[in-house]
């Protein structure tokens, strides 16, 4: 089990996060919040790039700085800025990096081979990198993130440049590795957590602001969440009265999906809350603030 | 009232040791020594991953020697006018191959952004550099020496064992302030003057103070200089070696 106990992150003056408590055991876990939220500061702590101002991170009961060599045997990590030599191809970077795990070069061989078929890889696997689309190397990525068949599966932003086909292929892979190892996976996008993880964890204002179940996390704004269908020039005035989520052109309406604490009028319908729109709700000042011109 | 009476079994005096040395063993594992370190890595790692870049850096190192022994064979007007000047050059040169393959190897890591990567593998960053610092290190050693030898060949006023002892001494103070440098998390102006200031720098005190700087490296006896370079030496393993455990105790921004 890893543990985050009390943990707080300081650059000078600048607190990045404050007193964060977490516990993961064997499942996967949804880091989700906008852009520049303290993920990745969180991720950087638990891959041990970087240590805690204050408190301490724990695996099995041991301060993972203590355990050092041997809790990077445990981890795989698939950065959010994937880097790589491209001269290499995924099969000799895929040895460079078993390499510097320690792995042993007979086990390590299989592995390659197994992982390469695993990411689709299999007939580009001597070819040079250089040459390879952003999709490629983020499945190169990924297969070096479990080259060593981790108990912590870490992956900041990892379905950056993968096609939908891709995205699918990858999400019902980290749903069956995660049967018996710890997997987080940072990110910004709802759609990437929302079908395969068992807890979601929100960070707002530098904390943790929400970890539960998609259910849980989804009853914050039940009983608030409606659509309706309304004249393209009542749209301006009704949404200063309600919170859009989305909105669609239908037979010639504006469909809305919205969240109101207002007694709901007769043309509403309510529906039951996603992830999505608990994101869009919890973060509204963030997101409001990112597309001010 | 009869008391139960509990039979516990008390282990053998065998038993106690094999479990205290377990304990030991588990708790405090054995410190391997750097150079026991160093062979463990060449023997997991393979000089081909240990050097990912062994083409450009073997280009970059003829192409570094050539223009050392072009420069230093060339000079002959130069360096018999001013005796002593050809120590300096020897000096101030010793650690160019070093610093350009150093500055190389780093641009690599940086330009592919593996750094992160790296440093999260049991083998990191830190170990990775120091033990390609002392390979690069050995490197310039030996093409410094094979540079006196034919500078010693060439001109007929040099002393072999005083031109060694100059240039094993630039490396070395050169090495090790890059390495102290590095690991102090000194500002990135203070890392860039030292890789690059060097030369410029040696250069600037020589034409600044001709005599006085001939007078410094000519006139230390060579017992100074042997102890001045083992000195040294021994200093710029103890960085490496702590280098080596660099990331256990500090963390990296």
């Amino acid at each position: 089990m890893l543990v985050v106990n009390h943990v707080s992150k300081s650059y000078g003056k600048f607190e990045a996060l404050k007193d964060i408590n977490l516990e993961f055991s064997n499942g996967v876990y949804g880091l989700l919040a906008p852009n520049g939220a303290g993920k990745t500061t969180l991720i950087k702590m638990l891959t041990t790039l970087i240590f805690p101002s204050k408190g301490e991170i724990l695996y099995n009961g041991t301060n993972i700085t203590r355990l050092g060599e041997k809790y990077r045997e445990l981890l795989g990590y698939l950065p959010q800025e994937f880097g790589y030599y491209k001269n290499y191809s995924p099969k000799q970077f895929l040895e460079y990096i078993g390499a510097l795990k320690g792995m042993d070069k007979k086990v390590l061989e299989k592995r390659i081979d197994d992982l390469l078929k695993l990411v689709a890889l299999e007939d580009v696997a001597t070819k040079k990198m250089k040459k390879f689309s952003g999709g490629m190397i983020q499945r190169v990525g990924i297969a070096q993130a479990m080259l060593n068949d981790p108990k912590i599966l870490i992956l900041d932003e990892p379905t950056a440049g993968l096609d939908p086909k891709e995205r699918v292929r990858f999400r019902n892979l980290l749903s069956e590795l995660a049967r018996d190892r710890i997997v987080i996976l940072s990110t910004h996008i709802v759609s990437d957590v929302e079908s395969i993880a068992n807890e979601i964890i929100m960070i707002k204002d530098k904390q943790v602001l929400y970890k539960g179940s998609i259910d849980e996390i989804c009853k914050i704004i039940a009983g608030m969440v409606y659509e309706t269908s309304i004249p393209y020039e009542q749209a301006a005035m009704f949404k200063k009265e309600v919170f859009s989520l989305s909105e669609k052109q239908e037979d010639g309406l504006l469909k809305i999906r919205f969240i109101s604490k207002k007694a709901p009028e007769p043309t509403w319908t309510a529906v039951k809350p996603n992830l999505e729109d608990v994101f869009l709700y919890v973060y509204r000042d963030d997101i409001q603030e990112s597309s001010a011109p | 009232m009869n008391k139960e009476k509990f039979k516990v079994d008390f282990p053998s005096n065998e038993d106690i040791a094999r479990q205290i040395n377990f304990i030991v063993k588990e708790g405090l594992p054995k410190k391997e020594t750097f150079f026991k370190q160093v062979y463990t890595m060449y023997q997991q790692l393979g000089f081909q991953f240990l050097f990912p870049n062994s083409i450009e850096l073997a280009f970059i190192s003829i192409l570094i020697a050539t223009f050392l022994f072009i420069t230093g064979l060339q000079a002959r007007d130069y360096f018999e006018a001013e005796p002593g000047s050809v120590y300096t050059f020897i000096f101030v040169t010793s650690p160019l191959l070093y610093l350009v393959i150093c500055l190389f190897s780093l641009y690599h890591i940086w330009d592919n952004r593996t750094y992160e990567l790296e440093m999260t593998c049991k083998y990191d960053f830190f170990q990775l550099t120091a033990v390609r610092m002392l390979t690069f290190s050995i490197l310039c050693f030996a093409v410094n020496t094979v540079f006196i030898i034919a500078l010693v060949n060439t001109y007929d006023h040099i002393s072999f064992v005083k031109a060694f002892l100059i240039s094993t001494t630039g490396l070395f103070l050169f090495s090790t302030l890059t390495l102290f440098v590095l690991m102090n998390n000194q500002s990135k102006i203070i890392k860039i003057s030292l890789l690059v200031g060097w030369t410029a720098g040696n250069s600037l005190a020589f034409i600044w103070s001709e005599n006085f700087y001939l007078l410094v490296l000519n006139n230390i006896s060579i017992s100074v200089y042997v102890v001045i370079t083992a000195s040294l030496a021994v200093l710029y393993i103890k960085h490496l070696q702590k280098m080596m455990q660099f990331r256990k105790t500090e963390g990296v921004a």
